[in-house]
């Protein structure tokens, strides 16, 4: 007894059976105290640690897939300064699309502000509708944003007026610089909004 | 095992049921069922059930083969992702809950109400009606034809009557107006306008309903309950779906089917 003791562990395969063929009964690894119990043995440990293994390395893996589609792809030349031209091109009510910022640059009676076309609510892109009812002050009464998937809508400052967005579209930071509009763009640099604000501090004076 | 029981009928189990049952076949002059009798009527699952369902399932897989054959499935351009097509509709059988959608934070109405419709709601009816009476029986009890008809209408008039005014009224805008003539600022806040007030425009009506049907017809057990909810759920299901796919068109707004905004711009 005292020998087969002393060779149990990871290191000494094949003691635990020579005892198993001679008492019949399956050794306990070392910590019980109580040598000849019955409980679990080193076959069965190893056999669970390699179909755990197995199993683990295909959780891994299937989760690694799965995971996979809910990462964003990067998307393409999108992220770095845009030059929108001069701030004398642009009166106020003017909503002016940017595709290479994703982007629409609104001249309100404050001064600019860029908004990301991106909707807040569910990601889709909102649409610029020149010819919708105004929810401002500005464009004789025309022209605001009206997301296609769930029907938010936006006045020129992004501000949301009804819908089930849960902020204002954000915005992108804007410098004017020599009478040229400077806008930086992509994900990182957009700027949420609280609800419900209007004009400074978020309007870039022109 | 040790009684046979109709699988028909709507004699009811337990004692009395059973008692009913002895009392008949005593009438009919039957003795209870031998085992040799029992083993004649027996129809094992495998293979009658199961042969049965199987042709089913190749009935299925065929038709499904011919209808590829014949319909062509609408294939599109790239996606562009510039440019959302406007509007921009799930499949139908998901249009009922982008008509949720519009209406509400998106985690209430993606996430909140359709998993506790599924995960909780739906499942709790057996555990919550747990009377054994006539259990399998369309409209068991008296009065469930007329409860199920007038949750029909109850719910065709409410929920119309919300879209409309979320459409035409507008629950943001009318709390901003609120909150500037009040000075409450917490009526823009997105946890109110967005999750506590759509909730509560959706739970408000139920006690309502189940008032008015306890005028009207007593409502005296778990099961008439149970039928007017689900019925409330099932119209309330089909509603959305109806205008969602038929009556939404250009920026999500309401339209009628034959209206020129109901098409689709790429």
């Amino acid at each position: 007894m005292a020998d087969t003791q002393r060779k149990q562990g990871l290191f000494h395969p094949g003691d635990g059976l020579a005892a198993e063929a001679v008492g019949g009964v399956r050794v306990v690894g070392e910590g019980t105290g109580q040598p000849g119990a019955r409980g679990v043995s080193r076959r069965l440990v190893f056999r669970w640690l390699g179909w755990g293994t197995i199993l683990g390395l295909l959780a891994q893996w299937t989760l690694g897939i799965v995971l996979g589609f809910f990462w964003p792809k990067k998307v393409g030349a999108f992220g770095g300064i845009v030059n929108v031209g001069s701030v004398a091109d642009f009166q106020v009510g003017d909503v002016r699309v940017v595709r290479e910022g994703k982007f629409y640059l609104s001249r309100v009676p404050e001064g600019f502000v860029a908004l990301w076309w991106k909707c807040p609510h569910l990601g889709c892109t909102v649409p610029w509708k020149p010819d919708d009812k105004s929810e401002d002050s500005m464009g004789n009464g025309k022209g605001r944003f009206n997301c296609p998937c769930h029907g938010s809508i936006y006045d020129r400052y992004g501000q949301i007026i009804t819908g089930p967005a849960p902020r204002p579209m954000d915005l992108f930071p804007v410098e004017v610089k020599d009478g040229k509009i400077l806008v930086s763009t992509g994900p990182s640099k957009a700027v949420q909004r609280a609800q419900a604000l209007h004009g400074p501090p978020h309007v870039t004076p022109a | 095992m040790a009684s046979e029981r109709p699988l028909t009928g709507n004699s009811a189990p337990g004692p009395a049921g059973e008692r009913r049952q002895a009392i008949a076949a005593a009438v009919r002059r039957e003795g209870p069922a031998s085992l040799k009798e029992q083993a004649e009527r027996l129809v094992y699952t495998w293979p009658h059930l199961v042969i049965i369902e199987f042709i089913a399932a190749m009935l299925m897989l065929l038709s499904l083969i011919v209808m590829s054959w014949v319909v062509n499935a609408p294939l599109e351009g790239h996606a562009d992702a510039d440019k959302t097509p406007n509007p921009s509709k799930a499949p139908w059988y998901f249009l009922n809950l982008q008509e949720l959608l519009l209406h509400m934070h998106p985690a209430l109405a993606g996430v909140i109400v359709p998993g506790a419709v599924v995960f909780m709601l739906l499942p709790a009816i057996p555990y919550l009606d747990r009377d054994q009476r006539d259990v399998g029986k369309w409209f068991g009890t008296p009065n469930a034809v007329r409860i199920a008809i007038f949750t029909a209408i109850f719910t065709s008039i409410v929920i119309p009557i919300e879209i409309f005014f979320d459409e035409f009224v507008g629950v943001k805008p009318l709390l901003a107006s609120l909150a500037s003539m009040t000075g409450l600022e917490f009526l823009n806040d997105i946890l109110f306008n967005g999750i506590i007030l759509p909730m509560i425009l959706m739970l408000g009506p139920i006690p309502v309903l189940l008032g008015l049907l306890r005028l009207r017809y007593k409502l005296d057990n778990v099961r008439d309950v149970m039928i007017a909810l689900f019925t409330g759920f099932v119209v309330a299901y089909f509603l959305l779906t109806i205008v969602g796919t038929f009556f939404r068109g250009q920026g999500m707004h309401l339209y009628w089917p034959t209206d020129p905004r109901m098409e689709r711009i790429e």
